[in-house]
């Protein structure tokens, strides 16, 4: 690649001259073209209202607004409320607002302009924040303001909007402060129900297990101690008794139940008892003596059954055949050592035992249930004896019920202790959940009072409103465009253009220019430099071009001109509005009233 | 009229073809030729054999006994840019100072040989060409013969007269022989050998022994004329490369704003190592032509 060397200012000239067109030619078109664009835009009037963000008017510590959220958001928040098609769309319609675009492109993107078209700005100042002491910037107004190319237009919409906004404002906070309180009701009210719930389940907990709550502790360790010193007594009670029961027995075991009786003949009658004794001890002779189918033997035992069955199976009955029955033993095994088992009076002796252990078994069971004494008694004193025994019996077995009763209860209530503590869990438990209720409805129920003053408060519009210290004005002066910075501007970029055409052309050119373009390559002088041979049909030509270039400006410049003014507006009238687009004109614009 | 000036220019063209043959009325001749002149045209024609005749002083008197006079209109050569007898211009100026670096060149080697050549077509090659021999053909010591070598396209008589003459084609076709082609435009010492008609196959052509043979006599006939053989570019082609053999050095014609660097490059490299008189600038802004001193 060659290098590139440094152009001097002759080689600028060269340059210019070689392409004096290419620069001329798009700077004027461009500054053209910049100029009909800062006459030819359309004015712009802007009109704009101003919003003051008022503080609550009652203080702070006394009322607190449930509506918390920043200024600047909530605005924000407004903003997008009104700011909906449907919204827009009715302020379109019942101005007609964007007829073009509302022909061409329909309502959607007429919509979209104008929500560029309205401004929202926020007016911030420095405070510092009361609590804190720290500075910063709060939003104190904002402004609002709406575009158009009419005046009245701009004032009218401007309104409508501002309108919008304060009554949006206004819906916003009272609805937000109605749904705060209704929140907080409707949660008051839930906690009700799940409290009244609780304490049904407390209710149904203490009715069942309310013998071991561990309040009545205390009550059931006393009542223990109560009932076993009840018992210690109606044990001793029971000893006494027993004793003096023994005692009266054995009393009564020292009296014959019977009178004395005697015959005629003197002689003491025998009692049942003291004859049944004799008959056994004959008895036992005669059994050893006679076989089964003696008639002595025979009679002895129907008298024997008979007094048996008066006497009863009476213990000393038993006593009775034991000691027979040991006798009989000791008698058998005496006779074995001297005879055989065959021998007659063994054979006599094993029979008569057998039949008084028979005997034995029968007594045996017959005895014992009866009680004691004789029913059939006639000895006053062992009638007495008797019946103190009795009443001693029955008091015995009275007060026997009585420690059984006091031992259940015992029972029970060493039950009841030992259940105390899981019961406790459970009923800690439950009493937990209750006082967090409790305590979570109370809380609910102050701020609920709290919020229905805020409501009142915003009800009231005692609470942060918008104020509108500014209606929309109808704008005098076109707030765009600014046509001599357009028209400034414009002459800057179109030379910026020329320029940037010619660098261009020049960087992309890439033939020879010049002698040093030569030299580069061929690293010597050229032989010759010629220059353009002109002839007179060169010269001839130019000139009529020229003229054809003059001629057809002067041309064409008539002709847009007549064509402006027979087909668009009259020249004049043109005239004037350039004039006052361009701010010349000193008149007012015209108004809508 | 054009009818009239062929049908005199052939009536012309036998009478010459006539007289060659038995060489005596050479004053007829001079009268004739006399007498087509323009008025202002100044070449004094003598009397002098072309054929054999040599040239005793320094000067370098020549009168065309053999050679086919053409009559010049000066104002259509001025339209086409061709410069004869104006007065001192910077164009002018600028072909005088081509001319004396080439003779500068030419001179202590011996050459007379230059073929003219641009990179692409539309450089200018032919008119500065042109232009040169005529600068060259006034400066009394040396005669100065144009020939038209760009078989493709030939032009160079175009720029003199509409008329249709033989020319260097007509010579390789054996159609003609070499003192019939050759045209003196009313200029003195310049002789001009037309192309004619178009070859497709140009450069084989210049490679053929008829023209290895017309070269060198038309470089070795005369040891004081320079041929100036007007050459078809040299990146469309390669009549340049297969002819330079014949010639003595290479003059590259260049235009201002309108050849590119990589061309006037490539064209460069492809001379590399011929003998290269040098390049011109044609075409150049009045600015960069030269001081303006005049």
């Amino acid at each position: 690649m060659m290098e590139e060397h440094a152009l001097s200012l002759d080689d600028y000239i060269a340059i210019l001259k070689r392409r004096k067109w290419q620069l001329i030619i798009p700077v004027v078109v461009l500054s053209v073209i910049a100029m009909i664009t800062a006459v030819l835009l359309p004015p712009t009037y802007r009109s704009t209202a101003t919003i003051l963000i008022e503080q609550q008017e009652i203080p702070d510590e006394l009322v607190r607004s449930t509506v918390t959220s920043f200024a600047d958001q909530r605005v924000q928040t407004i903003s997008q409320r009104v700011m909906t098609t449907e919204n827009l769309g009715k302020l379109i319609e019942s101005y007609h607002l964007y007829p073009e675009l509302m022909q061409r492109y329909g309502l959607v993107s007429a919509v979209e302009q104008m929500r560029e078209d309205i401004k929202l700005e926020m007016i911030s100042a420095d405070v510092i924040d009361p609590r804190s002491g720290r500075p910063g910037e709060a939003t104190i107004a904002f402004s609002l303001s709406f575009e158009s190319e009419s005046p009245a237009m701009a004032q009218r919409v401007a309104n409508d909007i501002t309108s919008l906004f304060l009554s949006e404002n206004l819906k916003d906070r009272q609805e937000s402060a109605k749904q705060t309180a209704v929140f907080l009701q409707n949660e008051a009210n839930k906690l009700a129900d799940r409290l009244s719930l609780l304490e049904a389940k407390l209710a149904e907990f203490k009715e069942k297990h309310g013998d071991s709550l561990p309040e009545l502790k205390a009550l059931n360790m006393q009542l223990i101690q109560r009932t076993e010193d009840h018992l210690r007594d109606t044990e001793q009670a029971v000893r006494t008794l027993q004793e003096r029961k023994i005692y009266l027995e054995g009393q009564l075991a020292q009296i014959d139940p019977y009178s004395e009786l005697f015959s005629s003949d003197g002689r003491r009658v025998l009692g049942p008892v003291d004859r049944l004794k004799a008959l056994e001890a004959e008895y036992a002779e005669v059994a050893a003596r006679y076989s089964s189918q003696h008639p002595e033997r025979m009679r002895l035992e129907r008298e024997i059954a008979t007094l048996r069955q008066q006497v009863g199976k009476s213990a000393n009955v038993t006593a009775g055949l034991e000691r027979a029955l040991d006798a009989q033993q000791e008698e058998l095994a005496d006779l074995r050592k001297r005879y055989s088992n065959e021998h007659p009076d063994v054979k006599a002796l094993t029979s008569a035992i057998a039949i008084t252990k028979r005997q034995l078994a029968t007594a045996r069971k017959a005895g014992s249930a009866d009680p004691a004494g004789v029913s059939d008694a006639d000895n006053p004193a062992y009638v007495q004896l008797q019946a103190q025994l009795h009443s001693a019996d029955v008091e015995l077995r009275s007060l026997q019920e009585s420690r059984e009763e006091t031992r259940t209860k015992l029972a029970e209530l060493e039950q009841r202790i030992t259940k105390g503590p899981r019961i406790e869990q459970e009923y800690q438990a439950l009493t937990r959940d209750h006082e967090n209720a409790m305590a979570t409805y109370s809380e609910v129920k102050q701020r609920l009072v709290a919020a229905e003053l805020g409501e009142a408060m915003e009800t009231e519009r005692k609470g942060e409103r918008f104020s509108l210290i500014e209606p929309p004005l109808l704008p005098e002066q076109p707030a765009k465009p600014n046509r001599l910075a357009i028209a400034f501007l414009g002459l800057v970029l179109a030379f910026g253009g020329g320029v940037g055409n010619l660098a261009l052309r020049e960087a992309l050119d890439r033939s020879v220019h010049d002698v040093r373009d030569m030299e580069m390559i061929i690293m010597a002088p050229p032989l010759a430099v010629i220059p353009f041979i002109e002839t007179e049909a060169d010269i001839r030509r130019r000139n009529r071009q020229r003229l054809q270039l003059i001629l057809g400006s002067i041309l064409a410049v008539t002709l847009v001109t007549g064509a402006v003014h027979l087909f668009v507006m009259p020249l004049d009238v043109a005239w004037f509005k350039v004039l006052d687009r361009a701010g010349l004109l000193n008149t007012a614009p015209p108004s809508a009233r | 009229m054009e009818r009239i000036k062929e049908a005199l220019e052939r009536a012309r063209a036998e009478r010459a073809a006539a007289r060659l043959d038995d060489g005596t009325e050479l004053s007829a001749l001079q009268a004739d030729v006399q007498a087509d002149l323009q008025a202002d045209l100044q070449a004094d024609v003598q009397d002098d054999e072309v054929e054999e005749a040599e040239d005793d002083s320094s000067g370098v008197q020549v009168s065309y006994t053999k050679t086919r006079n053409l009559s010049v209109n000066y104002e259509r050569l001025r339209a086409k840019r061709v410069l004869i007898n104006e007065a001192r211009s910077p164009i002018v100026d600028a072909y005088n100072i081509l001319r004396t670096r080439i003779l500068q060149r030419l001179r202590p080697n011996g050459w007379n040989a230059v073929a003219v050549t641009s990179p692409r077509p539309g450089c200018g090659k032919t008119l500065t060409c042109i232009n040169l021999a005529i600068s060259l053909a006034r400066e009394v010591n040396q005669t100065v013969l144009l020939v038209d070598l760009d078989l493709r396209r030939p032009s160079v008589i175009r720029y003199f007269t509409d008329e249709d003459l033989p020319g260097v084609s007509d010579y390789l076709l054996e159609q003609h022989e070499l003192a019939e082609i050759l045209v003196n435009p009313s200029i003195e010492r310049l002789v001009i050998l037309p192309g004619h008609s178009s070859f497709t196959n140009s450069s084989e052509m210049l490679s053929t022994p008829r023209m290895v043979r017309l070269v060198t006599e038309l470089k070795t006939r005369y040891p004081d004329r320079i041929v100036l053989f007007d050459m078809p570019p040299l990146l469309t082609g390669d009549d340049v490369l297969a002819f330079s053999p014949y010639i003595d050095a290479i003059m590259l014609v260049v235009e201002a704003s309108g050849t590119t660097r990589d061309d006037l490059r490539r064209a460069w490299n492809l001379l590399d190592g011929k003998r290269i008189l040098g390049v011109v600038l044609n075409k150049a802004d009045g600015g960069s032509a030269g001081d303006g001193y005049y």
